[in-house]
C-alpha cells in the first residue's frame, strides 16, 4: 500500500510533547553509567602504538634524503663570484669594443681563459679545505685580477689613442 | 711570606704556560753531501726557509697556541701533516697540512675584503732612494694579521670605521694558533720548490741554487744569488731585496718589489714590478706589464727592455752617464712629464724613435735600450713622474 511518509508525522499522537523533566533524568541516568576502566590491555595497545609510530617515523626520517646544507662562506663566495663575473664580461665586451689588435683581443681571452680554469682548481680546493684563507684569498683574487686586466688594458689603449694637444718636443 | 712568594710565582708561570704554549709536532734531521737535493712541495702552507748552520736538512713544525680553547687544540694539531723521505740522495718534503682560519674573521672580514675593489687612481709616481725601497720592503715582510689586513684593504668600511675596528682589534685578547714550518737548508743542497697558496719567507741570504714556482700566495725573500736559479711565480706577491742572477719569469704578480736586481734575464706579463735598483746587467722581456724603476747602480752596464703594450716609468740615472734609446712604434712618451710624439712608421716595428744621452763624470756611457710596441713610456730627470695624459 501506497502512503506519503509525510503524513505520518501530522497525526496529534506524534507530535506529542516531550516529558518536562526528561533532560534531568537523562543526565542522572548517565551519571549512573560504570566507568570504563583502562585495563592493562589498553595501555599495552597504547605503547604497541608508539612504538610502530615511532618506528615508523624513525625509517621515513633515516631514509629521506639529507638536506643539501650549503656553508655560509661558501654562498658568499658564490655570490661575490656572481657579481664579478657580470662586471668581468661587460669590460670584456669594451675591451673588444675598442681593441683593433686581433692578436692583443686573442692573448686577452687566452689569459682569461687560464683565469677561469686556475678558478674551477681552486674551487675544488676550496670546497675541501673551506676554511682556507690563502684558497679563499687566491678564488678572490682570480676574479679581480680579471676584472683589473681588462681595465687596465682599456685606460692603456685610450692613452695610446690620444693625439697630443698640446704637443711640446722636450728634445 | 716565603711561601707565599713561591706561590705566586709558580701562578705566574702556570698561567703564563696556559695563555701561550709552543708544541713541537713534527722534527726531521737528514744528512747531505754535495750531490744531494730536495724537493719541496707545499699548499696552502706558511713556511720559513734559513740556511742551516751546518751540512745537515732540518725540518721542524711548531705549533704555538695563544689563548686558544683546549678543546679546539687536538682538532689544530690533527690538521697538521708533514710527510718526508730520503731517497737516491734526495729529500722530498710534502706539506699536507690544513689551514684552519678562526671562526671569528669569517663573516666579519673575509665577506668585506671580497666586494669590489674600488679603483685607486694613481696620478703620479715619486722617486725613492735606494734606502727608502729597503725600508718599504722590511715594512712589507712583517706579518701582519690576517684580520688587520682584511679590515685595511677592506672597501666595505670607511676610514673612521677601520681605525675604531683596528683600535678594538688591538684591546681585544687574542684566541688564535700560529703553525710554522721551519726548514734549514744547507748551502750545497740543490732545491726544487713547488707551492701553491703558501707564504713563503726566505729569511737569509741563499746561494743555493733554487728552483722555484710558485702559483698564488706570497714570497719574501732577502738575498737570493745564483746564476742557474729558476724562479716562476703566478698569480702572487713577490717581495725581495736582491735576486742576483738566473731567470726570473712573473706572471700576474699584483705586487712586486725588488730592491735591487743583478745580472737577472726578467719575462714577466700582466705584473706590477717596483725596482729599488738596476745593477750590472738586466734583461727584460715583458706584456701588459707596468714597471716602475728608481735607481741604477755605479757598477750598471745594461738595461735591455723588449716590451709590448707595457708601461715603463723611470726614474734617469743620477749617478753616471748613460745613452737612454727607444726603438719600436705605436708608443706614447712622456719625458720630464712632456708628451713627445713621433711619426707612426707602419711598415717597420724598429724605427729609432727617442734617443738620450749623458755623459757621467768618469765619461762613461751605460746602456738603456727599451724596445717597444704599443707602449707608454715615461722618464724623468726629476723627482716625480706625473701622468699627465
Amino acid at each position: 500500500m501506497k502512503q506519503d511518509i509525510r503524513d505520518l508525522f501530522k497525526t496529534e499522537d506524534d507530535l506529542k510533547a516531550l516529558p518536562e523533566n526528561h533532560r534531568t533524568e537523562f543526565l542522572e541516568k548517565l551519571k549512573t553509567q560504570p566507568k570504563k576502566k583502562f585495563t592493562s590491555f589498553s595501555w599495552l595497545k597504547i605503547a604497541a602504538i608508539s612504538v610502530i609510530a615511532l618506528t615508523v617515523g624513525y625509517s621515513i626520517f633515516m631514509n629521506e634524503p639529507e638536506p643539501v646544507l650549503v656553508s655560509p662562506m661558501i654562498a658568499q663566495i658564490e655570490a661575490v663570484e656572481a657579481e664579478y663575473l657580470k662586471n668581468i664580461e661587460a669590460e670584456w665586451e669594451n675591451f673588444v669594443a675598442i681593441a683593433e689588435d686581433e692578436i692583443l683581443v686573442a692573448r686577452f681571452k687566452k689569459k682569461l681563459e687560464d683565469l677561469d680554469k686556475d678558478y674551477k682548481e681552486n674551487s675544488i680546493r676550496f670546497k675541501e679545505d673551506a676554511n682556507n684563507l690563502l684558497v679563499i684569498e687566491s678564488l678572490v683574487d682570480n676574479l679581480q685580477t680579471r676584472l683589473q686586466i681588462l681595465q687596465d688594458i682599456q685606460k692603456h689603449i685610450k692613452i695610446l689613442n690620444q693625439k697630443n694637444e698640446h704637443y711640446e718636443n722636450t728634445i | 711570606m716565603k711561601t707565599l712568594f713561591k706561590f705566586t710565582v709558580l701562578m705566574l708561570i702556570s698561567s703564563w704556560s696556559l695563555q701561550a704554549q709552543t708544541e713541537t709536532l713534527y722534527i726531521k734531521t737528514y744528512n747531505t753531501n754535495e750531490n744531494t737535493t730536495a724537493l719541496l712541495e707545499f699548499r696552502g702552507s706558511s713556511v720559513e726557509i734559513l740556511e742551516s748552520p751546518d751540512e745537515k736538512f732540518y725540518v721542524e713544525h711548531t705549533i704555538e697556541f695563544i689563548n686558544y680553547p683546549n678543546r679546539k687544540k687536538k682538532a689544530a694539531r690533527e690538521r697538521v701533516k708533514i710527510e718526508s723521505e730520503f731517497t737516491n740522495n734526495q729529500i722530498k718534503l710534502v706539506d699536507k697540512s690544513k689551514f684552519n682560519m678562526y671562526r671569528f674573521y669569517q663573516f666579519n672580514t673575509i665577506f668585506g675584503s671580497m666586494m669590489m675593489k674600488s679603483d685607486k687612481a694613481v696620478n703620479s709616481y715619486n722617486y725613492k732612494e735606494q734606502s727608502i725601497v729597503l725600508k718599504e720592503i722590511s715594512e712589507a715582510k712583517k706579518p701582519v694579521s690576517s684580520y688587520m689586513r682584511y679590515i685595511q684593504n677592506s672597501t666595505r668600511y670607511s676610514e673612521s670605521e677601520k681605525t675604531k675596528m683596528i683600535e678594538k682589534e688591538k684591546k681585544r685578547k687574542p684566541k688564535k694558533y700560529i703553525s710554522k714550518l721551519v726548514i734549514k737548508v744547507p748551502n750545497n743542497l740543490i732545491l726544487t720548490i713547488n707551492s701553491k697558496a703558501s707564504t713563503i719567507r726566505i729569511k737569509e741570504n741563499l746561494d743555493n741554487q733554487i728552483s722555484l714556482r710558485a702559483d698564488g700566495g706570497r714570497l719574501y725573500v732577502e738575498n737570493l744569488k745564483n746564476q742557474n736559479n729558476v724562479i716562476k711565480i703566478k698569480d702572487a706577491t713577490l717581495i725581495a731585496k736582491t735576486i742576483n742572477g738566473g731567470e726570473l719569469i712573473l706572471d700576474n704578480t699584483k705586487r712586486t718589489v725588488i730592491g735591487e736586481l743583478k745580472n737577472v734575464k726578467l719575462s714577466s706579463e700582466f705584473s706590477q714590478l717596483e725596482i729599488g735598483k738596476i745593477a750590472s746587467n738586466v734583461e727584460i722581456t715583458d706584456f701588459t706589464s707596468k714597471y716602475l724603476i728608481h735607481n741604477f747602480s755605479n757598477d750598471f752596464e745594461a738595461l735591455n727592455m723588449i716590451t709590448e703594450y707595457s708601461e715603463v716609468n723611470l726614474f734617469l740615472p743620477k749617478n753616471k752617464g748613460y745613452q737612454l734609446t727607444t726603438f719600436g712604434n705605436y708608443t706614447k712618451h712622456f719625458v720630464d712629464n712632456k708628451a713627445v710624439d713621433f711619426p707612426v712608421e707602419k711598415n717597420n716595428n724598429n724605427t729609432k724613435m727617442l734617443d738620450l744621452n749623458t755623459k757621467g763624470n768618469d765619461n762613461s756611457l751605460s746602456t738603456i735600450s727599451i724596445t717597444t710596441v704599443n707602449g707608454i713610456i715615461r722618464l724623468t730627470k726629476d723627482n716625480i713622474i706625473n701622468f699627465g695624459e
